[in-house]
């Protein structure tokens, strides 16, 4: 699922390559948002800001250096970690169980009202991670990104990825079971 | 199987409503792109080296004035 064409193309001012290469890439974007823990409104916001870069900055893509795609995830990421850090200071904590008791409108409540707990459920354990390993957790899951381009994301080697992964991971689960058993 | 986990993740990611990239393009189109950075020229090169040349000595001066003041005291 690379768009290095289409972004090349969007560097030469081509914007119906931009519109493809949006098409394209926003499932990943919207989804790694979705797994850091962001909420659907912060998520598209983030998701609009990033595109948007993508558009500005695309003749700064360096081929060379990575898949397009990775470039674009890069760019969200950057994003979400700022504004972490902005509701850190802040002193912002999401407000979980309120998201997970909100009326649903959707055809099947039951299936949405159980996401929404899963999704708060989820949402509560990676407050306690670090935006970095939820970064990393986040990616891990996106789909048809390997090891390398995680690495890459994170901007550490294939190895020392893997390992924080594995412990980010380990923390995770400990902390869910905590939580449960609480 | 997919652990708990995996579940959890598997419902947290979010779907891009559907006029996202139709919108975004058309914002995009608004807006102009940064033009590419440039390397430097030559002559910039030249006055980028100079200032750091005539700086280091500049430093080494007032460490050389130092050094004589305090040890003619």
């Amino acid at each position: 699922m690379d768009s290095t064409s289409d972004l090349e193309k969007t560097a030469a001012g081509d914007a119906a390559a931009f519109a493809r290469l949006v098409e394209a890439q926003q499932a990943r974007v919207f989804g790694y948002l979705g797994r850091l823990g962001l909420d659907a409104a912060t998520s598209e916001d983030i998701a609009q800001d990033t595109f948007l870069r993508v558009w500005r900055h695309a003749r700064s893509f360096d081929p060379r250096l990575g898949a397009a795609s990775t470039w674009i995830l890069t760019i969200a990421r950057n994003l979400a970690l700022t504004h972490f850090a902005r509701a850190a200071r802040r002193g912002e904590v999401a407000d979980d169980a309120a998201a997970a008791q909100a009326p649903c409108s959707a055809p099947h409540p039951d299936a949405a009202l159980e996401r929404r707990q899963q999704r708060a459920r989820l949402n509560a354990a990676l407050d306690q991670l670090s935006p970095s390993e939820r970064s990393l957790l986040a990616a891990s899951y996106v789909e048809g990104l390997d090891l390398a381009e995680i690495a890459r994301l994170e901007g550490c080697s294939k190895g020392a990825a893997k390992a924080r992964l594995h412990r980010a991971r380990a923390k995770l689960k400990q902390i869910i079971m905590e939580r449960d058993d609480a | 199987m997919p652990d708990d986990i995996d579940r959890l993740f598997a419902a947290a990611a979010h779907q891009p409503p559907p006029d996202f990239a139709a919108r975004i393009a058309a914002l995009a189109r608004e807006r102009p792109q940064a033009p590419q950075a440039r390397p430097l020229t030559l002559w910039q090169w030249l006055s980028l080296v100079a200032s750091a040349g005539f700086g280091a000595l500049l430093v080494s001066e007032v460490a050389l004035f130092a050094f004589v003041s305090a040890a003619a005291h």
